[in-house]
């Protein structure tokens, strides 16, 4: 590469400017890859959810129960594989800052259906399914409370009252489950709805939803409607949808997150972008003159453009690369920065290769604006202007 | 046409039309220069000394007319035949030298190296073998801001003759150089001459530097003569 020395000498002797501009790619591109990891960790769940598994509540809201009897009517319908009770817990530990989702289920069921979303150790599954107050707890979780297992923990809930009218409720750690999967959460807890139902003073026999799984998961639109179909005109109507749509769902409660998060990176990115993209243009707008010099020595205008792109591509490419290993960093060092809003929180590899592409792509375009002028360049004219 | 002359350019008409005007600024030149003649190019400014020099570089093309040089009739080739020619024939001086400023004076001079198939070693020879034609073997490292004017103008010398060519344009090549540092390029471009048989056309102003030269030609009314127009 003979020619590299034309194009890094241009970069390293304008340093204040180089450096400006790396400044602001960098920030650009932080960004970028900083809220595409909180983006993820929105809508991660999404990813997570089972292709096979529908999600049944009542048709009225989520927050409305259906009997726990639906369970054996849900079980008849064809196509349908597993069926599991589930009950939102709504507890917190010690502190109300530390809240953390906790589903009562059917043990058995529950995992048959989740099979291989993560790994737990066969005697713990069985020491939970045998114990009515156990509970089964992501590794995430575990490390945040020092929880192991054999502990018996005590979880306040908002919702739930017990017998004894009493918010506190306890648990025995039975099992603690790992992951290699990034978008599970691995912050949640998992219990016995049976205990649950058992102990609780009120809202008994009641489910918060059911957890499918269907025999084929190209057939979810028809189970849903055989379903749903079911128990219409019955006190309790449902509403069945694929977990997929289900979680996409619930999380547009938040807001329509990707709109939010577009709007936002598209605000500050092009502003940091028009920025960078003059200062660019500008430096190589400097060159003109020797462009024609270089015209005059016999360096092709074809080269010469290509030369201006390939600098204006390694600009941006540098920039965005220290943005989006500062981003990475950030994302694994200091991790969620909701503080728990967000138990998904990774940066996916491909938000850097998305980057990346979109840096490319800007270098191109910054250098396709010199390179036009150098293309349409009238060599004596140039020459005119410089002599 | 005299078929021993070096350069032969005849009936060159360069016209040039901005909108609807246009001039004429040679009409019907002929010129022959000689191999390893060395020519003083005089004339009022706006008479055409640059765009003829131009024309001769085959930077530019003549309305009509032909520039044979060295056997080859510059204006039948193509735009990319003319440019490769003449990185194998021309070397052009600036009169305000026209280096890279991000690049130091080694790198400079290499620049029109790099148009041909040499491998690192031989551009670094062919380097140091024109920056010591020049005396400024002891700079190489220098960037154009820390040299002199007339140190820039050496390297814009070696930046031309390192790629080995018979001619040598120079348009006013000390016009921004006080005259000591303007008489060592005119000494380099005599040696340059004597020494190397390159054959040099000088674009100057100057009546000095043109009595450095061979012969001093005066473009006027589009022509050149021998004599200046009193
Ligand atoms: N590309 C061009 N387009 C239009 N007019 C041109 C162009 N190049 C030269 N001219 C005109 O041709 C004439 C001769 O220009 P040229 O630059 O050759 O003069 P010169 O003798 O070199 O002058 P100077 O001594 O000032 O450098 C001028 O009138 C100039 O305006
Ligand atoms: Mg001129």
């Amino acid at each position: 590469m003979k020619f590299l020395p034309l194009i890094f000498a241009d970069i390293l002797t304008k340093k204040v400017r180089f450096i400006f501009i790396l400044a602001a790619l960098s920030i650009a591109f932080f960004l970028f890859a900083y809220l595409s990891a909180i983006k993820q960790g929105f809508i991660g769940g999404v990813d997570a959810s089972g292709v096979d598994r529908m999600i049944v509540v009542n048709k009225v809201s989520t927050f409305n129960t259906m009997p726990i009897s639906y369970k054996h009517k849900i079980l008849n319908v064809p196509g349908v594989l597993r069926v599991s009770e589930a009950s939102w817990f709504g507890g917190y530990y010690q502190d109300r800052k530390n809240t953390f989702p906790q589903y009562a289920v059917h043990p058995e069921d529950y995992l048959a259906m989740r099979e291989g979303e993560f790994e737990i150790d066969e005697e713990q599954v069985q020491a939970w399914i045998k114990d009515r107050e156990g509970a089964l707890i992501g590794d995430t979780i575990a490390e945040r409370f020092g929880w192991e297992v054999g502990d018996r923990i005590t979880l306040t809930t908002t919702i739930w009252e017990n017998k004894q009218w009493n918010n506190d409720w306890e648990f025995n750690i039975c099992g603690i489950a790992t992951t290699k999967n990034k978008n599970v959460n691995m912050q949640g807890m998992l219990f016995h709805h049976k205990y649950f139902d058992e102990a609780r003073a009120w809202g008994n026999d009641q489910v918060g939803w059911f957890t499918i799984q269907s025999k084929d998961a190209k057939q979810l639109d028809t189970i849903s409607n055989r379903i749903d179909d079911f128990f219409e005109n019955s006190d309790n109507e449902t509403k069945t949808s694929p977990e997929k749509s289900f979680t996409r769902g619930f999380i547009n409660q938040i807001g329509d997150i990707e709109a939010i998060f577009l709007s936002i990176l598209g605000v500050v990115f092009i502003t940091l972008l028009a920025v960078t993209g003059s200062a660019m243009t500008q430096g190589i707008k400097e060159h003109m003159s020797d462009i024609a010099v270089m015209s005059v020595i016999g360096f092709s205008p074809r080269f010469i453009a290509t030369i201006t792109i390939i600098e204006s591509v390694v600009v941006a490419l540098i920039g965005s690369s220290i943005g989006i290993m500062l981003a990475w960093l950030a994302c694994s060092m200091f991790g969620d920065p909701t503080n728990g809003l967000l138990p998904i929180f990774h940066m996916p590899d491909l938000v850097a290769w998305k980057g990346l592409g979109l840096a490319g792509l800007f270098g191109f375009v910054i250098g396709l604006i010199p390179v036009i002028l150098i293309l349409r360049m009238d060599k004596v004219q140039a020459l005119r202007a410089i002599n | 046409m005299n078929s021993s002359s070096y350069i032969n350019a005849q009936d060159i008409h360069k016209q040039f039309s901005k909108g609807s005007e246009s001039i004429d600024v040679l009409n019907d030149l002929d010129l022959e220069i000689v191999s390893g003649d060395f020519i003083a190019l005089m004339g009022a400014s706006g008479s055409g000394k640059s765009t003829l020099l131009n024309l001769i570089a085959g930077i530019d093309t003549p309305t009509h007319g032909q520039i044979v040089i060295d056997g080859i009739d510059i204006a039948k080739l193509n735009d990319s035949q003319r440019t490769k020619w003449r990185t194998n024939n021309i070397g052009y001086v600036f009169q305000q030298y026209h280096l890279i400023s991000t690049l130091n004076a080694e790198k400079n001079v290499e620049l029109p190296l790099l148009l041909h198939k040499l491998n690192k070693t031989d551009r670094k020879k062919r380097v140091l073998a024109a920056l010591s034609l020049v005396d400024l073997e002891d700079r190489a490292h220098h960037k154009p801001s820390e040299l002199s004017g007339g140190q820039e103008q050496r390297v814009g010398i070696a930046r031309a003759i390192v790629t080995d060519p018979n001619i040598l344009l120079c348009d006013e090549p000390t016009g921004n150089l006080d005259r000591k540092s303007g008489d060592e390029i005119l000494e380099l471009l005599q040696g340059l001459n004597s020494e190397h048989n390159k054959t040099i056309i000088m674009v100057t102003h100057d009546p000095h530097a043109a009595a450095c030269a061979k012969r001093i030609l005066y473009l006027n009314e589009g022509k050149v003569s021998t004599k200046a127009l009193q």
